[in-house]
């Protein structure tokens, strides 16, 4: 019988040098503020669900309950979600901005009227935006050349936080199938900003600038009871960042 | 100190299990770090690790349930957040704009604890080190993903071949033989850092050479005169 050897016990000196190499450069510092943040917020998401808790089974009158509850959050939230999409429209203001502030909004209607808070005219324009081939916000009208949602700013640092915020807020509320057909003005908004999108696959669209970049967030169809959420950049047909969030 | 606190993995686990809101919390707080090293060592730059490891973090919520015991808990959880980041870079959905791993620099100036070196180093010590790091971090990050992740827990993170198998969930021999061919991809790559022995072998000591024999005058030694 032949011994194979165990590569941690008899290396060759190459070998045992890459391994020393290896070791040296092993990452040692803890986990980051800001994915310490995130990560408790998803955790906050998970256990702030008890429907979908890994609990024993409910029995059927129970899971009526559940089912009978859960439709009155959706109505309630979506009631607050449309109260807060009328007071951006009254406002007016052309600029939404989620790259600031640490704390979630979570669905109140003091989360969303926190975005309408944030909304900064001509930020976008004044420099982030990359010049040359890269479509211009004004771009962004409606096929019928009315003047468009203005994209949401994404940070790469708050990435994640951010797109379960917005999971919950306006842009992406009502999160059943038919929503999958209904972001189909943000494609063609997109379209008409010379950034195809044909190959970055269905679901709920929301236009996004990136770091700066534009693109969109696709909310790709929920899953058993997580979604994944896919960020494609115009230009690229491979995602850029992809996350996995706990469905409402 | 609470109940929780006190509470073993699999007693965490279990009350996360019956319902108890806070169980997994505690559970995940306590091995984070380590998670999260794996998570950045395997997907080579802290975006898509922190995505990687929120994956995984949903994912081992949502299954705990499915835990058999068979393994330590805290080995099922970095299977799943392992699993979780290699998904991700087999679906090629990963970032590759950037492919050097992007934390050395942002890390360098975090806290008082961010720097692995001694205070007292020498900068230009700490320059080789920082940029040996980056090379070797760079190299890790072209290696097969299974590779790179058999490495990352078997030389980092000082995993025994044993769990490197069970946290992957593939034999032994699977994990030695990516651990093998990972290190001697490594071997190539990294080949100007690396000591050349078996040529030092050959050649001669470093220094002065040990001194010779002195050799002695053939003709008679030099006296006093001697009186006539």
């Amino acid at each position: 019988m032949t011994h194979d050897p165990d590569p941690r016990s008899d290396p060759a000196p190459a070998e045992e040098q890459v391994r020393r190499l290896l070791a040296d450069a092993r990452h040692t510092e803890p986990m980051p503020e800001d994915v310490v943040a995130r990560l408790d917020g998803v955790l906050a998401d998970l256990a702030a669900r008890p429907a979908e808790e890994p609990a024993p089974r409910p029995g059927r009158a129970e899971r009526v309950a559940d089912l009978a509850a859960a439709r009155r959050r959706r109505t309630v939230r979506n009631l607050l979600v449309a109260a807060a999409a009328v007071v951006l429209i009254g406002v007016g203001l052309d600029r939404v901005d989620l790259s600031a502030g640490d704390a979630d909004s979570a669905t109140s209607a003091g989360g969303s009227a926190e975005s309408a808070d944030r909304y900064e005219r001509d930020e976008l324009n004044s420099g982030e935006a990359p010049q040359g081939a890269v479509p211009n916000d004004s771009d962004l009208r409606g096929v019928d050349g009315a003047l468009a949602l203005p994209p949401v700013r994404l940070s790469p640092e708050r990435f994640g936080t951010q797109v379960r915020r917005l999971q919950d807020e306006a842009r992406v509320s009502a999160l059943d199938s038919r929503s999958y057909t209904a972001g189909k003005s943000d494609l063609a908004r997109l379209d008409a900003a010379a950034c195809p999108t044909d190959a970055w696959g269905s679901g709920r669209f929301v236009v996004v600038r990136y770091d700066g970049a534009l693109g969109a967030l696709v909310y790709r169809r929920v899953h058993g009871d997580t979604q994944v959420v896919d960020l494609f950049l115009c230009g690229s047909d491979e995602p850029a960042r992809s996350v996995t969030l706990p469905v409402p | 100190m609470s109940d929780l606190d006190a509470a073993t993995d699999q007693e965490l686990l279990s009350a996360h299990v019956a319902g108890d809101p806070a169980a997994f919390g505690v559970l995940f707080a306590r091995h984070r770090d380590r998670l999260w090293a794996v998570a950045l060592r395997t997907m080579g730059n802290r975006d898509d690790a922190a995505d990687g490891l929120q994956d995984g973090l949903v994912a081992a919520y949502r299954r705990a349930a499915t835990f058999r015991g068979d393994a330590a808990v805290t080995t099922w959880l970095h299977r799943v957040v392992v699993n979780a980041c290699l998904d991700r870079l087999r679906a090629a959905k990963v970032r590759r704009a950037d492919p050097l791993p992007d934390d050395l620099e942002e890390y360098r100036d975090r806290g008082a604890a961010a720097s692995a070196a001694p205070a007292t180093e020498d900068p230009a010590d700490l320059s080789v080190r920082s940029e040996r790091r980056r090379l070797v971090l760079d190299a890790l990050t072209a290696l097969p993903a299974e590779q790179r992740a058999a490495l990352v827990l078997v030389d980092m993170e000082g995993y025994s071949v044993a769990e490197a198998a069970a946290v992957l969930d593939c034999a032994v021999g699977t994990v030695k033989s990516r651990c093998s061919r990972g290190r001697a991809r490594l071997a190539e790559v990294l080949a100007p850092l690396l000591t050349d022995t078996s040529r030092e072998a050959d050649h001669p000591a470093a220094g002065n050479p040990p001194p010779t024999r002195t050799v002695g005058s053939t003709e008679a030694p030099r006296g006093p005169p001697t009186p006539a």
